[in-house]
């Protein structure tokens, strides 16, 4: 394996749930994938965050450590496409909305930030009103074309690619770690031209969430799907197998 | 100071002059564009290094630190200026999931934009409008700490790349004779990123300044402040003289 850095970017699916399990960033599978190659890391990663939050993660916190490495590897793990990306005024960084649903919407006027995010649907679901989003998620039901939210992840996926060009030395690798369904093939509509880049090819295009989606035993908790421990092992299992192999391609 | 090309960012004062006139024949506005004479054009000639212009009239402070992403440059050791706005411009995601800026926060701004990409965001204007107020985090507005991550963010690139150089400062400006940023915002900054802001070679004005005078001869005309072909060349070598500065 020829990396001298790992970073990771991601939602909580990466981030690994810290103040639950409790071990630090060492306990998530960009740590113990980093241990295993004997590499240093830093795992960007935030519970919640949009796939656009996430292309933009590298630019918004500060990684001394990686200005060192001659060879880093950046590795972005994809979410939901339904996450709204805003900019928070009190910080005036970028922020995600966990989902589109008024409850999850909870910085500033939800009235507006409500109607914007739907705005993004508008093409397909013109008048959908709360009780229908909560029956017609726009995750669990497939329609023809692309949204802006899937519109969004094309992007995403665009900015993600482009740290090879701002940074010649490092390497990128992307795919879809958490999904709506994680027993469905990730939307190949998304993946040209850059699918040589993408990691799912070696999971038959399921995102990762499916190696932990059946069995409870990989689940943090009876109701929650996030990966515990043995679950992390799984995805840093995966990509341990990949990197070893041909440095990831 | 080592580069191998230069990757300019900014809005209309970076993208180089426009001209409009109304054909009075054709009832119709004749734009000519000038991208020859913007002031990267006129840096890269001095410094005898190729450039690339990411720039985008209309584009926000936020929108300015992302325009690297867009590059197709292959530069080894780019130098990465930074060419900063007024702060009123709304940074947001427009359904094509790309980043785009609202002109400004009127009523008018709003409507022009929906027109322009029928996009609604009169609906999330009130929330984009509280953007102008102190916040009760720090007392600054939403606009003020997007410009102080803005500029953290570009100052981030030279860790992303180790062989990039990065410069920053206020071109445009709706305060044009006095310091653009308080001192207090300025606090927010280490020393190594002040070090940075070209503005130290204007007394902290920004360039816009160069370009303004009462007999309008560096700006488009006596109604339009953008900068012609004479105040971009008046703006690279203030870069130019900041460059040598720091080299």
């Amino acid at each position: 394996m020829e990396y001298d850095y790992l970073l990771a970017c991601g939602d909580s699916f990466t981030e690994g749930c810290q103040d639950i399990i409790g071990n630090g960033p060492e306990g998530t599978w960009p740590g113990v994938v980093a241990e295993h190659f004997k590499i240093p890391f830093s795992n960007l990663a935030r519970g919640g965050a949009s796939n656009t939050e996430i292309a933009l993660q590298p630019l918004q916190s500060i990684i001394p450590e990686f200005a060192k490495a001659k060879r880093p590897l950046i590795i972005f793990g994809l979410t939901v496409p339904y996450r709204l990306p805003y900019f928070q005024p009190s910080k005036g960084v970028i922020h995600s909305h966990y989902s589109i649903l008024p409850e999850n919407m909870n910085e500033g006027d939800v009235r507006y930030l409500k109607k914007f995010a739907l705005d993004m649907l508008t093409k397909y679901y013109p008048d959908m009103d709360d009780t229908e989003i909560r029956q017609r998620s726009p995750c669990n039901e497939p329609h023809e074309g692309i949204d802006g939210y899937l519109f969004a992840t094309q992007q995403s996926i665009k900015i993600m690619m482009q740290y090879k060009i701002i940074n010649p030395n490092a390497e990128v690798m992307w795919g879809w770690i958490h999904n709506s369904d994680p027993e469905d093939v990730v939307d190949r509509k998304l993946l040209l031209p850059y699918r040589d880049y993408c990691f799912n090819k070696h999971s038959s295009w399921l995102p990762l969430q499916h190696l932990t989606n059946k069995d409870e035993k990989y689940w943090l908790k009876a109701n929650d799907q996030h990966p515990n421990e043995r679950g992390i092992q799984l995805y840093a299992d995966f990509f341990i197998q990949l990197l070893e192999n041909n440095n990831g391609f | 100071m080592d580069f191998d090309g230069i990757i300019a960012c900014g809005d209309s004062y970076t993208i180089g002059p426009v001209y409009e006139s109304e054909d009075s024949v054709l009832k119709h506005v004749l734009t000519v564009r000038e991208p020859q004479n913007a002031w990267p054009v006129f840096l890269a000639k001095e410094l005898n290094v190729p450039y690339v212009n990411l720039s985008r009239g209309g584009a926000s402070n936020t929108e300015i630190s992302f325009q690297p992403l867009q590059t197709t440059s292959t530069f080894k050791k780019p130098l990465m200026i930074f060419g900063f706005t007024i702060d009123i411009r709304y940074p947001f995601f427009g359904r094509d999931g790309k980043i785009t800026s609202l002109n400004g926060m009127r009523d008018s701004d709003f409507e022009l934009e929906d027109s322009f990409r029928e996009n609604q965001v009169t609906l999330a204007k009130d929330y984009m409008q509280r953007f102008l107020l102190p916040t009760k985090g720090n007392g600054y507005t939403g606009m003020d700490n997007l410009f102080v991550e803005s500029v953290k963010r570009v100052m981030n690139y030279e860790k992303i790349n180790t062989n990039a150089t990065v410069i920053w400062g206020d071109i445009h400006s709706q305060y044009l004779y006095e310091e653009h940023r308080s001192p207090g915002l300025k606090k927010h900054f280490t020393n190594k990123t002040m070090s940075r802001c070209f503005n130290s070679v204007t007394d902290w004005f920004p360039l816009q300044q160069l370009s303004t005078s009462k007999d309008h001869g560096f700006q488009i005309s006596e109604s339009d402040c953008h900068p012609n072909k004479y105040g971009c060349q008046r703006y690279a070598e203030h870069i130019q003289k900041f460059i040598a500065s720091i080299s």
